[in-house]
């Protein structure tokens, strides 16, 4: 068997003394696509918060390894670097600072963690430009502010451009097709599609059958409660299109 | 010691040198004369300024055992001579001040019609009774041991074709008090743009800029007067600006803070006529243990006039900022528009801001705003920024950036919002910590003295 990209063990974590993720288990190989599904509120985009290292979680237990590297112990940055990325479901506007400083720095800082000299003004430009093509990103938002007055497609164009940018090894799409419209579900999703390998993997949490149509998934887990208490393989998915969660939440409430 | 002892002492000095201020110009001998004559009251009414951080009150700025150039000896005519400040390559009418001896003879170049620039030492008699009280206004430790200075007229209908640049330069071997006095008389009908830099090259000594900005706006004209201390930690500034504004005047002040010690800014301005337009602004980044306080008193006389301010402070490290604005509405101006904006961010725990906005209106019929805000940079935007790789120190610089932007991108003077854009960025990443350092490109040496 491959060696493992992403290891999570009995992770519990939780905000302001409350419990959210309760024992979360979870391993991913390169090459493979894992689609977290699970009834709202129940942990993930926590769990994509505490993987991505948003200072608002604290982990209780447990632990995470990123090919090896003990992932928890890394600030957000450096988990980036390390090849993490996250789409967020709700992306953050900020006013002030344009994408196009906003990737340079990005871009830039990687490639000083990774001891490379800074990119040319010019390489970067095209790279941007190449960048763009993946998801069909509008030129003209480059030059505006981060997310700031993007629709809430834009926005998800925007995080996997940024993916197709920064080239993770584990990219986490939490709710990337809410908001998009049925042509630029196609985009975004052929744009993921296009930046897999078999060396990096992808986590895609979804509510909707839709996408895994488009982004096929090796296997689904079903998070409730903070524990993934159902895995399975793309079928699961469909299965729950039809049934909806009751008879989950009914399998996990007995335990 | 409090700042009237330390008056006291001062005018000691004056007395022992008389011998040599005897020969100075009667212009410069009045303002001592009435500087002596005022200065019990004015520096009481300044100890019970409680609005201010302690360090900013003249009781505290003026302590220190600073020494004078009472002789008015210039010991730097070298550091003038390869000093040029070009914001850069700024096409301008220079003229660089060091300590408080003013050069331009050779940087000033030819003049246009109806613009005229003096130093105070030569003010031409019929222009120095016609300004008289314009001339003489300032903080009275200033006023007794002012020596020289920069007076400006520009005649009426004169639209000065380029920016007048004012560089002033510290450079001393000992602790110096300097006084500074720029005067602008603009006449009806004229436009003039000012800016001033200060710098200091003996960043590691103390130095104190006592300095007073007079400004008379005659009706219609259109005054801009943009200032960037780019000092060091010795260096400390007590700057008042005063200005009036006749009928159908404009008015244009921003000041920009990037490096310094303690420094007080005071802004008054009184706006006698009708219709005139104010516009305020000021930005300040302020780290280590860096005190800014920018005091504004704006008082509307005249009816239909509309005013805007917009300071901005971010602070780091221990600084500490402060703002104080006043507004005044008279009970006969109405129809006054006046609305007035300060946030400001700390970005580390230890960083402090006061703010205290006013407004007091007599008259009813008038639209004023006014807001304060002190907050924190966005936890969610700095996450958001770290996940994509960029560290959180940088990202921090970022925001605040960002933070700023609008108060520079306001400013109409082109080749100064790109300059302080790029400042700005600089200052954030801790690029220009001193003079030797600074990005304002001063010295090149194309513009002999
Ligand atoms: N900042 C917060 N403060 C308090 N509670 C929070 C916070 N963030 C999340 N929670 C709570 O944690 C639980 C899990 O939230 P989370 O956002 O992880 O759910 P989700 O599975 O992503 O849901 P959805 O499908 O609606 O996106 C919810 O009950 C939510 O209210
Ligand atoms: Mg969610």
């Amino acid at each position: 068997m491959a060696e493992e990209l992403l290891k999570v063990s009995n992770l519990h974590a939780g905000i302001d003394g409350k419990e959210i993720l309760r024992g979360v288990n979870l391993t991913i190989r390169p090459g493979e696509v894992h689609a977290i599904m699970g009834p709202n509120g129940s942990g993930k985009s926590t769990l994509s918060g505490v993987l991505a290292g948003d200072p608002r979680f604290t982990v209780t237990e447990g632990s995470a390894s990123f090919h090896g590297v003990d992932l928890l112990s890394l600030s957000p940055e450096d988990r980036s670097h390390e090849g993490l990325f996250l789409s967020f479901q709700y992306p953050v506007e900020i006013p002030g600072v344009t994408m196009v400083n906003f990737m340079r720095a990005a871009v830039n800082a990687k490639r000083k963690y990774l001891g490379e000299e800074p990119m040319s003004a010019a390489d970067f430009l095209k790279m941007m430009r190449q960048k763009r093509a993946v998801v069909e990103l509008d030129n003209k938002l480059a030059s505006r502010s981060v997310n700031e007055g993007f629709s809430g497609g834009e926005k998800k164009r925007n995080e996997i451009f940024q993916m197709a940018v920064l080239e993770p090894r584990l990219s986490i799409l939490d709710e990337t097709d809410s908001g998009l419209d049925i042509d630029a579900l196609r985009i975004v999703a052929g744009g993921v599609n296009k930046l897999r390998s078999d060396r990096n993997a992808t986590i895609v949490i979804t509510h909707y059958q839709r996408l895994l149509d488009y982004i096929k998934p090796d296997v689904v887990h079903i998070l409730y409660k903070g524990r993934i208490v159902h895995t399975g393989g793309p079928e699961l998915a469909l299965e729950l299109e039809e049934r909806g969660y009751d008879w989950i939440k009914q399998e996990a409430d007995k335990l | 010691m409090n700042a009237a002892e330390a008056f006291g002492q001062y005018l000691a000095l004056v007395q022992a040198n008389a011998g040599i201020l005897d020969r100075e110009p009667d212009l410069l001998a009045n303002i001592r004369e009435q500087a002596t004559e005022d200065a019990a009251d004015l520096i009481e009414t300044y100890k019970a300024d409680k609005d201010v951080p302690a360090e900013c009150r003249t009781t505290s700025l003026y302590a220190p055992d600073y020494g004078i150039n009472l002789s008015h000896i210039d010991m730097t005519a070298d550091i003038a001579a390869s000093f040029h400040c070009g914001v850069p390559n700024l096409n301008c009418y220079l003229a660089v001040v060091v300590n408080d001896v003013v050069h331009f003879t050779d940087t000033l170049g030819r003049l246009p019609e109806g613009l005229e620039i003096y130093s105070l030492r030569d003010v031409p008699a019929k222009y120095s009774e016609e300004s008289s009280d314009l001339i003489s206004r300032g903080f009275p430790v200033g006023s007794l041991l002012l020596t020289d200075g920069i007076y400006i007229r520009v005649a009426e209908g004169c639209r000065v074709d380029k920016p007048i640049q004012i560089v002033n330069i510290f450079k001393s071997d000992t602790p110096l008090l300097t006084p500074r006095r720029i005067i602008v008389d603009a006449k009806p009908e004229s436009a003039v743009r000012i800016l001033i830099c200060d710098h200091s090259q003996s960043p590691a000594m103390q130095h104190l800029s006592s300095e007073a900005v007079n400004v008379a706006v005659g009706r219609g004209a259109r005054v801009e007067i943009y200032d960037i201390e780019e000092s060091s930690q010795a260096t400390h500034r007590h700057r008042q600006l005063y200005a009036q504004q006749a009928g159908n005047s404009e008015l244009v002040v921003n000041s920009t803070y990037l490096h310094g010690g303690v420094t007080a800014n005071e802004y008054n301005v009184e706006v006698d006529g009708d219709g005139a337009f104010t516009d305020l602004s000021g930005l300040a980044v302020l780290s280590g243990k860096q005190i800014v306080s920018n005091k504004v008193v704006l008082r509307h006389k005249g009816r239909h006039c509309t005013s805007r301010q917009l300071f901005k402070t971010a602070v780091f490290d221990k600084a500490h900022g402060a703002f104080g604005g006043r507004v005044i509405v008279d009970q006969n101006a109405c129809d006054t528009d006046a609305a007035q904006t300060n946030r400001n961010i700390l970005v580390s725990p230890d960083a402090r801001m006061d703010a205290s906005p006013q407004l007091e209106i007599y008259c009813d019929e008038v639209k004023a705003s006014h807001g304060a805000t002190t907050g924190q940079l966005d936890e969610q935007a700095l996450f958001y920024m770290q996940s994509r790789g960029i560290p959180r120190d940088d990202a921090r610089r970022m925001l605040t950036q960002a933070f700023m932007a609008d108060v520079i991108d306001h400013i109409g003077y082109e080749v100064l919002r790109q300059r302080l854009h790029v400042l700005v960025e600089k200052r954030l990443n801790g690029d220009s910590a001193s003079c030797s350092a600074c990005a304002s490109a001063c010295r090149t040496n194309n513009n002999e003295i």
